[in-house]
């Protein structure tokens, strides 16, 4: 509750600030000391007894401040790599600043929703933020076709969810998730509407988080955004999506689970399929990384598919997140010293630029899912369970596009390694301070630190 | 006699021209129309639920934030729309392929 | 009343055909206007006055207002509507078609209670909304001032010319 309120107060606080002539490092620091606050106020709540705020309107229990502390946490460390992104905007810079504050007010009305109308407005919210981020590269033809694709999937995915959610208060004449889960669980005859609506939202939020076939906007959307926001959108609003996906399907669906199990695996199955088969024939990292994002949302939804273990989700989140946000900060440095994205753009990385070349390669061993690093413990854990939960084929699928996987992130680690830099490339100065070079550092660490062991985070909730 | 069905029928036939014009359409702006269509669709059923909510006043409830969401998108929606348009000199979503599959 | 809600009904549904079908944007738009219209009028049928009120003014006054103007100013009349190619049709009619059929038969079984339209025809009043909106959904209302915000700043950045 808190952390919303400081948040809000925070975006605000930059809009006004951006009245007065104020140094870029203040507006840093002051979005810095936010999050901070907000976080302190989150961890607050951990293991108090769940409490419910403005007539249940928003219940905290564990699992939300455990995913609100991952949004935060991601978040933040996303932030402390952004020095290049936040330096060249010239105008409306602390707008910008406010927008993401603002976005995470959604996620974090997203994640502890407890009834359905706050569940709408923060995905409204985090959205409508989100259309204006990735179309603020203001006279780049891409960015804003990226946000014109983004914005029509999105309000055509708010359309569909809405139809979802009224048809699903239609039958049980609740918004309230309590209301709802009686309604499912009251072993009546469920009304035929209450199907439609379930499968109704079941496709509005496919499409918001790019659960296959629902992901076509994501790599137009990912590929054109600026690289920094497409890091913000393939993880943490990723986090915040698969948060509340889990939490809806959790609490309220979870009684008739064998109306929409097998749906839901079919899902799953063409998200990993689909998600890495196209990943193969990409040139550019930033599209790879697009349809890994797309492929790793199949791993995601197999959290729902099980439709329990919210720590595997948890920790899968954690993982995939600090993974990704190693690659997109290296991707951002390559693509401003060479000027595009190519995989070309990454040859003989290692010698010119050592830390950045091994940044880049344990991310990409992460996202593969190699043993020791903190993406193959996620896997594991998650195959595990979906394997438990007597899901052989979905593992079998999950397990052969995994091997695809490797053969595509590794075409990065044998550019970076094992192929020599034109003599124009080994003259390129990649622009790092000595905070970025740190935080990579953390990145890395982090990352073989989960994969050794995991249950620092894991086991949490 | 006007019962549920009457109603719901209704909301799901502007519900699926809503659908229609999303797909077909190439026009940005058509586009949004469809969707603002589909949106009103969700309303008509939001208060019509609401007559057999024991608090009566949820759905209109609901149907209130339905409007304001509809608003802050077409605000947003159509700033884009004007921006690409100011870009690419077209609303079509056909010639706006900067972005190659 | 019956009568009344026929009327509508046929009104509604046959605009918002129109809407999709006429060639000139324009011509949309005021179909989509009598479409809203017609759904104000199931709103006062149903005891939502407020809610009418809201959806005259902001649905109606406000976005589709918007919405005409914009297409003013892009000059989007009727020879720029682009040919849609006749497969993408089909997949529209298959789509929307498919869902519509699945809805309506799903709802031939749901609940079939005759609605009866004279209970409390003061409950959609701005007292009685108030009430509510302030009391339980205080909260959501204080994130529509938050969404309301971020779609301000975001016209302003996106539509407005840069200084430097």
């Amino acid at each position: 509750m808190i952390t919303l309120v400081i948040l809000a107060l925070v975006g605000l606080f930059l809009m006004i600030a951006g009245l007065f002539d104020i140094s870029r490092k203040a507006v840093f620091g002051v979005a810095m000391t936010g999050m901070v606050a907000a976080l302190a106020g989150n961890l607050y709540m951990w293991d108090k007894v769940p409490m419910a705020y403005f007539n249940r309107m928003i219940l905290i229990d564990n699992y939300d401040v455990a995913f609100i502390t991952a949004v935060l946490g991601v978040s933040m460390f996303l932030f402390l790599l952004s020095e290049n992104y936040f330096g060249k905007i010239q105008n409306y810079l602390t707008e910008h600043y406010a927008l993401y504050m603002f976005s995470l007010v959604g996620m974090i009305a997203m994640i502890s929703f407890n009834n359905l109308v706050m569940l709408f407005i923060g995905i409204e919210i985090l959205s409508v933020s989100l259309y204006i981020l990735a179309g603020s590269e203001k006279n780049n033809l891409s960015s804003n076709e990226a946000s014109l694709k983004y914005f029509l999937m999105g309000a055509f995915a708010t359309g569909i969810l809405l139809m979802g959610i009224t048809l699903i208060y239609g039958a049980s004449g609740s918004f309230y998730l309590s209301g709802i889960e009686q309604y499912f669980t009251s072993g009546n005859e469920l009304s035929p509407i209450a199907y439609i609506g379930m499968f109704l939202v079941l496709v509005g939020m496919s499409f918001k988080v790019s659960v296959a076939p629902f992901h076509f906007w994501t790599p137009d959307v990912y590929d054109g955004s600026p690289t920094f926001v497409t890091a913000f959108m393939s993880t943490v609003v990723k986090i915040a999506g698969f948060a509340a996906f889990f939490k809806l399907f959790y609490i309220c669906f979870s009684s008739v689970i064998h109306y929409w199990v097998e749906v839901v695996s079919v899902l799953v199955i063409l998200t990993v399929t689909i998600g890495a088969m196209t990943a193969i024939t990409q040139k550019s990292v930033k599209r790879l990384l697009a349809y890994s994002s797309v492929s790793h949302a199949g791993y995601m939804l197999m959290v729902v598919l099980v439709g329990a273990d919210a720590d595997n989700l948890m920790f899968y989140v954690v993982a995939y997140s600090i993974s990704s946000i190693v690659a997109f900060s290296v991707l951002m440095l390559v693509q401003e010293a060479a000027g595009n994205a190519e995989i070309t753009s990454f040859e003989g990385l290692a010698k010119v630029n050592p830390l950045l070349g091994f940044a880049m390669t344990v991310s990409m061993l992460s996202l593969a899912g190699i043993p020791l690093t903190a993406g193959f413990m996620a896997k594991v854990y998650i195959l595990t369970s979906v394997f438990n939960a007597g899901h052989g084929i979905v593992v079998l699928v999950a397990i052969l596009t995994a091997m695809v996987g490797i053969y595509y992130y590794f075409k990065v680690i044998i550019a970076i390694y094992f192929k020599t830099a034109t003599e124009e490339r080994k003259l390129f100065t990649y622009n790092s301070s000595s905070l970025f070079k740190i935080v990579l550092f953390i990145g890395i660490i982090a990352i073989i630190v989960l994969g050794i062991c995991p249950d620092i985070i894991h086991n949490l909730i | 006699m006007i019962t549920l069905h009457h109603y719901l029928l209704i909301s799901a036939l502007l519900f699926c021209i809503g659908l229609f014009a999303v797909i077909t359409k190439r026009n940005a702006i058509m586009m949004l129309m469809g969707i603002e269509l589909m949106l009103n669709a969700a309303n008509i059923n939001l208060v019509v639920f609401s007559k057999f909510d024991a608090q009566m006043l949820q759905g209109q409830m609901f149907a209130l934030f339905v409007i304001v969401v509809a608003a802050s998108e077409a605000a947003v929606g159509l700033a884009i729309i004007l921006r690409v348009y100011g870009l690419f000199k077209t609303a079509n979503l056909d010639e706006i392929d900067q972005l190659k599959h | 009343m019956d009568k009344m809600f026929y009327f509508l009904a046929f009104l509604a549904i046959l605009s918002a055909l129109m809407v999709v079908l006429v060639k000139n944007p324009i011509h949309s738009i005021l179909y989509l206007l009598v479409t809203f219209t017609s759904i104000t009028g199931h709103y006062i049928l149903f005891n939502a006055q407020f809610l009418a009120a809201v959806n005259f003014i902001v649905y109606m006054g406000a976005i589709m207002v918007l919405f005409l103007f914009v297409i003013m100013f892009l000059n989007l009349n009727g020879e720029t509507e682009p040919q849609k190619s006749t497969l993408v049709k089909f997949a529209g009619v298959i789509s929307g078609g498919l869902l519509l059929l699945v809805m309506v038969a799903s709802f031939k079984k749901a609940v079939t209670i005759p609605l009866n339209t004279e209970v409390d025809t003061q409950i959609g009043l701005i007292k009685n909304l108030g009430m509510v909106l302030f009391k339980d959904y205080a909260l959501p209302f204080e994130l529509a001032s938050v969404l309301f915000l971020v779609a301000m700043i975001g016209a302003v950045m996106l539509a407005k010319k840069d200084w430097k």
